[in-house]
């Protein structure tokens, strides 16, 4: 038994010494007065920030900086930048500088430098990019880590070209010209009242003035000739109305000749007898 | 004679029978200096149980003869290459040619290696937009703890034409793979992504690419249909990883042979929304009209109806006027034909163009349009004033004139003159 807790003690310790670590962990913002966070050491098993690192400019910068021992030097060290859901990363590599005693890592960040893929779907999303770490080499307990969310809290629009891909396209519909205004029918009715009142008021008028006394009407067979000088007027606003309704020009020019002949004939007929009267 | 007749009623029966769509005929380009054949029997095996006349031509032999075309006519259907060492395909056949092959709507298969990948199969590749690893380049993940090779999840499948996977824990093998850089063309089609955490060096430890921007597996749609498939590793297809990576395998050469993946139209219609046909009454603006086109799939042996929710119709005059979602209305035993519904034609004349253009990442492109033209309305074909409300006061007036008229006429011959004596006083100053 004793045996055992020790071997496990052991494998514990040659387990710790193999895992991979990132040494005094810390975020600065180059250019500008915000002040760095620090973040510690970070290892398989580090949690992320719990509040997101706001960017608030497009022109703002970030560096992450930390160290590795010489012994553990990892062959891999990348910073994953970007939308793992989207299938949307960019990988950053650092620059390495070895004192001996540590290698220190430096990771830049330039914001304008991401790719415009990222900063837009980020901001149409409202979903932060995620920022992770990957320290790997073989046989050692690696470390890939989310480290921190970056929030864009910029107001300045991205501007992005989505690549031509191909997929359905949204629906367009045709938007029809608007049809014509026109007034309400009770309204016309009112205008249209008006004018039958004038109408009947002119009636009124002429009859009342002694106008229509029908005394000038003949009394023999010449009573023939005003019917049909009347009629012809009739007609010949009988075919105008055809031919408003829809009839062609050339019917109702047909028409018209047909009647005006007997029009023509009737017409001066009843109006040399109307001269003499 | 009567030989040649039974060799042209086989190679008929045989064609006959093929599963892939366009041909059976495919040339197996090999260096067996890398390439053992028995290593890949059951890719090859399988094939043949799906009537491929599989040919094998090794280039290391010097007096081999390699020929694509004859004169201006494919020889095969599929080209597959497998790794070759040095510059010895390089006197067989150019990129140029498997270019020509492409466009002559000939199929690839290339398999590259981290060692080998010959120089016209390169410049093939980049002209397609695939940028394979350099030689000695090699994919790595420290996060597999297995020495042998990297495990991909069902996430690393791209494509869900090429193969969709019946279960989702199924992991795919890779083993000593090249990495591929993708351009940014619609025509390709990403089938296997490489994991997030790996990445691809050489032995100067430059970095080619890292994480999800390499993939292991692509293809290619080009415009004409032909399909062209790269994987970044021989081991990928050969007998021992065929428990992983077999029915992958199967399927990436069933849909680079043109066996899945393959859809095509028998044909569109279109017409007034009673049927009457453009041709007996011509469309005029704000006619209602409808439009079908039907669409069928080969599975492998037969056609069968095609099922999809992304059929798109286009009513296009320079620009699209309607782009409809098609909805499926009627199917028979090989077609299901989709229909836009009722809609009305623009407000706008011209020539307009009927068109369903679907292309979609892994499946073959199908472009159908017909180009009409949409008149005017007619002189007698606008509304009538009197349906006009504004217009009933004006035919009122008019009316109302003509009355008055035919009144006053009436009463100026039918009345006598009267003499009405008025008051006059002469104004004096």
């Amino acid at each position: 038994m004793q045996l055992m807790r020790h071997l496990f003690a052991l494998c514990a310790l040659v387990y710790s010494c193999l895992a991979l670590q990132a040494k005094n962990v810390h975020l600065t913002f180059p250019g500008s007065q915000r002040r760095g966070i620090l973040l510690g050491d970070i290892e398989s098993q580090t949690q992320k920030l719990e509040e997101p690192v706001q960017v608030n400019a497009q022109d703002e910068s970030l560096e992450l900086n930390f160290a590795v021992s010489p012994a553990e030097k990892p062959e891999q060290v990348e910073l994953l930048v970007g939308l793992p859901e989207r299938g949307l990363e960019v990988v950053y590599e650092p620059k390495i500088t070895d004192n001996k005693e540590l290698i220190m890592y430096r990771f830049s960040i330039d914001v304008s430098k991401i790719p415009k893929a990222l900063l837009h779907y980020s901001k149409d999303d409202e979903e932060p990019i995620s920022v992770s770490m990957i320290l790997a080499s073989p046989e050692s307990d690696n470390v890939f880590v989310p480290v921190f969310d970056m929030s864009l809290t910029f107001n300045d629009e991205v501007e992005y070209t989505e690549p031509v891909r191909y997929e359905a396209k949204p629906e367009i519909r045709h938007v029809f010209n608007p049809e014509p205004k026109t007034v309400p029918w009770p309204l016309a009715q009112v205008f249209v009242f008006i004018i039958s009142l004038v109408v009947f008021g002119l009636v009124i008028a002429l009859m009342s003035s002694g106008a229509l006394n029908f005394g000038n009407l003949p009394l023999n067979f010449n009573i023939v000739y005003f019917f049909a000088f009347i009629g012809s007027i009739i007609g010949f606003e009988y075919i105008f109305i055809q031919y408003y309704i829809g009839k062609s020009i050339f019917e109702t020019l047909l028409a018209a000749l047909y009647l005006g002949f007997p029009a023509l004939w009737v017409g001066t007929k009843f109006l040399r007898i109307f001269k003499c009267t | 004679m009567l030989r040649s007749f039974i060799v042209a009623l086989l190679t008929f029966a045989a064609l006959a029978n093929a599963r892939c769509v366009q041909g059976s005929r495919t040339l197996v380009i090999y260096d067996e200096r890398l390439s053992v054949l028995d290593n890949y029997s059951n890719l090859f095996n399988s094939m043949r149980e799906r009537d491929y006349t599989l040919d094998f031509i090794s280039v290391a032999n010097e007096t081999s003869s390699l020929q694509l075309f004859k004169g201006e006519n494919k020889i095969y259907d599929n080209l597959m290459v497998f790794p070759i060492k040095g510059k010895t395909l390089n006197k067989h056949v150019s990129g140029k040619s498997l270019l020509q092959f492409s466009l002559a709507g000939g199929n690839v298969l290339a398999v590259s290696s981290p060692e080998s990948l010959s120089d016209p199969v390169r410049l093939f590749l980049n002209q397609l937009g695939i940028y394979p690893s350099p030689k000695d380049y090699r994919l790595v993940d420290h996060f597999q703890k297995s020495s042998d090779g990297i495990r991909i999840g069902t996430d690393g499948l791209k494509n869900r034409f090429v193969y969709k996977p019946y279960d989702e824990e199924e992991d795919f093998f890779i083993t000593n793979s090249s990495v591929a850089i993708l351009d940014n063309r619609e025509q390709l089609v990403p089938i296997l992504v490489a994991p997030r955490t790996s990445y691809a060096s050489g032995k100067g430890k430059d970095l080619w690419v890292s994480g999800s921007q390499g993939y292991l597996v692509v293809g290619f749609q080009a415009l004409n249909n032909a399909r062209t498939a790269w994987v970044g590793s021989p081991e990928f297809l050969s007998n021992s990883n065929h428990q992983s990576n077999g029915i992958l395998a199967k399927e990436l050469t069933k849909w680079t042979f043109k066996e899945k993946g393959v859809i095509k139209t028998n044909g569109f219609r279109h017409s007034h929304i009673d049927g009457t046909s453009y041709e007996e009454a011509p469309y005029k603006i704000k006619d209602a009209v409808n439009y079908e086109v039907s669409f069928s799939e080969w599975n492998g042996e037969e056609w069968q109806p095609f099922e999809a929710t992304d059929i798109q119709f286009e009513l296009k005059m320079l620009d699209p006027y309607y782009r409809l979602n098609l909805i499926p209305s009627h199917r028979d035993e090989t077609y299901q034909w989709y229909t836009t519904g009722d809609f009305r034609l623009p407000d706008h004349h011209g020539v307009f163009t009927f068109q369903v253009d679907y292309k979609r990442a892994g499946l073959s492109l199908v472009s159908v349009s017909d180009v009409k033209a949409i008149r005017h309305l007619a002189h007698d074909e606008y509304p009538r004033s009197w349906e006009i409300t504004n217009a009933r006061v004006y035919i009122s007036g008019i009316f109302a004139v003509i009355f008055a008229w035919v009144l006053f006429v009436i009463f100026f011959v039918s009345t006598s003159k009267t003499t009405k004596n008025f008051n006059t006083e002469k104004k004096n100053n």
